[in-house]
């Protein structure tokens, strides 16, 4: 067993984000990334570069589409051995511990299960129009009420195939659960519950970004997105800024990268 | 022990402000300086040249941007056997007792602990819109009594029972033991960087946080080193506004006690 905790993602044109989004997650504690690039243009490589180069992120092509279910597959058949576990979450999405802990610090005390499922807070645009400057996770502080939804971390070892991007089949028919280590249905939790494990979902992220996302074919079922009722209420509802707690680490993470690259 | 308090702290640009800063901190029982230079560009060699003259001033350039959690580290680093307490502040932050006595007695009584949390006294504007002539504590006299506001903490550390820095300037990780607050609380909840309810009786921090109308907005206008300007949107300017009008929310005189001996230290410089 080489690592401990890795994430796999796809991603699509997400060069602005990808630099935010590994320094944020290497920064709670993930050690490698398994990332599937479908049929990004625009300049992804350049920025995962640096990445690549020490061997926290390995980069797959992957031009199907829908590519999801199957990089998600290639990633448990290639990587099994190579992770305790292995988060699969999408580049608009954070995982952080609100207790500020390091991941792999509360991973070892699920380790009995072949899965946690994380439930997710939803942001709004927070105001924004457009991208603004500066780190995601400061800009974006409205959220909406809770979804049930979750996404997986998994023992790859005890996992047998991918069901959807949230849940997934294990052997023996053990299930996935919960960060109060209760049994999880399916890809829904009983009750909302982020206190231990958490993953901020940036679903909107700018106005105009969200306009663009809504014109383009999701990664699981190529299917486009519904179109919001009202986009007046795009924005969020109520301020959650647990996750700013990391802003001053993740710039000075950012920033010593800028400089020990120039 | 070289000295039994100090303080550690980063600036840039604050020339005018650091001989006041050093010398309210004097006065309050502070007897050393661990400065780190984060890239200022005016006089502050010339400023603090008296202090570090005397020995009581050491002054690091710290190139880093940003570089505050870097710098921490370092001075913890470094600086772990030469004081028994540091404590780790800003120089828009002013740390004292509202008992009028010299912190290192009030520190006494917190040696079992390996942190003390100190509460923010949030200070606004005063009706000031640019930089008033006279010194900052006799400027600046209204703040918020908001419990929100004033809950954030900065922390006096026990270096060589700290291990490193949290993810933000408000906290530390020990080795054993939680750091407490000034009722002996400790700060076991996540995210520790504000206590439950806010106590500035025996410790406090009045914290300039705005000083003038027109330094707040140059100072919100920085850079952010990483990413270039910031740019506010709407919904946060508003909540901007609405902050500073509310600091000024109550009169707060408690730290003028200081202010013959501050001026009496501040011309003996000259």
């Amino acid at each position: 067993m080489k690592h401990y905790l890795s994430m796999c993602a796809i991603y699509r044109d997400e060069a602005p984000y990808l630099e935010e989004w590994v320094e944020f997650h290497r920064l709670v504690g993930v050690e490698r990334f398994f990332l599937y690039d479908n049929m990004s243009t625009d300049d992804h490589a350049e920025v995962l570069e640096p990445f690549v180069r020490e061997g926290s992120v390995v980069v797959h092509p992957w031009e199907a589409h829908p590519g999801q279910g199957g990089a998600y597959e290639h990633c448990l058949d290639t990587y099994r051995a190579d992770s305790r576990w292995i988060a699969f979450i999408d580049l608009d999405e954070y995982l952080f511990s609100p207790l500020l802990r390091p991941l792999p610090e509360l991973l070892a005390e699920y380790e009995q299960w072949p899965a946690v499922g994380v439930n997710r807070h939803t942001f709004g645009s927070s105001g924004h129009k457009n991208m603004p400057e500066g780190l995601l996770i400061e800009n974006y502080v409205m959220s909406w009420p809770m979804v049930h939804s979750i996404k997986s971390i998994v023992d790859p070892s005890r996992t047998v195939r991918h069901r959807n991007p949230h849940a997934f089949v294990y052997h023996d028919d053990e299930v996935a659960v919960d960060e109060h280590k209760q049994p999880i249905d399916g890809w829904f939790t009983k009750e909302f519950t982020a206190e231990r494990l958490r993953i901020n979902h940036y679903y909107t992220r700018s106005e105009a970004e969200f306009r663009r996302k809504m014109s383009q074919e999701r990664a699981d079922n190529a299917k486009l997105r519904e179109q919001p009722a009202n986009w007046d209420k795009l924005s969020g509802r109520e301020r959650d800024d647990a996750i700013t707690a990391y802003g001053p680490a993740l710039q000075e993470a950012l920033a010593r990268r800028a400089a020990s690259l120039s | 022990m070289k000295h039994h308090l100090s303080i550690c702290a980063i600036y840039r640009d604050e020339a005018q402000y650091l001989r006041e800063w050093i010398s309210l901190h004097r006065l309050v029982g502070v007897e050393h300086f661990y400065l780190y230079n984060n890239g200022s560009v005016d006089e502050h060699r010339e400023a603090l040249a008296p202090f570090m003259e005397e020995g009581v001033a050491e002054v690091l350039d710290w190139d880093f941007y940003p570089g505050q959690l870097s710098a921490y580290g370092h001075c913890l680093g470094e600086r772990r056997d030469e004081s028994r307490w540091i404590a780790f502040v800003d120089t828009d932050e002013f740390l004292f007792s509202p008992s009028g006595r010299p912190l290192p007695e009030i520190l006494a009584r917190f040696e079992q602990a390996p942190g003390v949390v100190v509460n923010w006294a949030m200070f606004g504007t005063s009706g000031h819109r640019t930089m008033p002539a006279g010194l900052v504590i006799e400027s600046y006299l209204r703040r918020t009594d908001n419990e929100q506001a004033n809950r954030h903490v900065k922390t006096i550390v026990d270096p060589r029972r700290a291990e490193r820095p949290g993810i933000n300037p408000h906290f530390f990780h020990y080795k054993d033991g939680s750091a407490v607050d000034e009722t002996g609380a400790p700060m076991e909840e996540p995210p520790f960087s504000f206590t439950e309810s806010v106590n500035f009786n025996l410790l406090r921090i009045n914290h300039y946080y705005t000083k003038s109308e027109q330094e707040f907005l140059d100072k919100l206008s920085i850079p952010k080193a990483h990413s270039g300007a910031i740019q506010l949107p709407v919904i946060e300017r508003e909540r901007l506004e609405r902050q500073i009008a509310s600091l000024d929310e109550v009169e707060d005189r408690t730290i003028l006690r200081y202010l013959p001996a501050l001026r009496e230290a501040l011309e003996a410089l000259q």
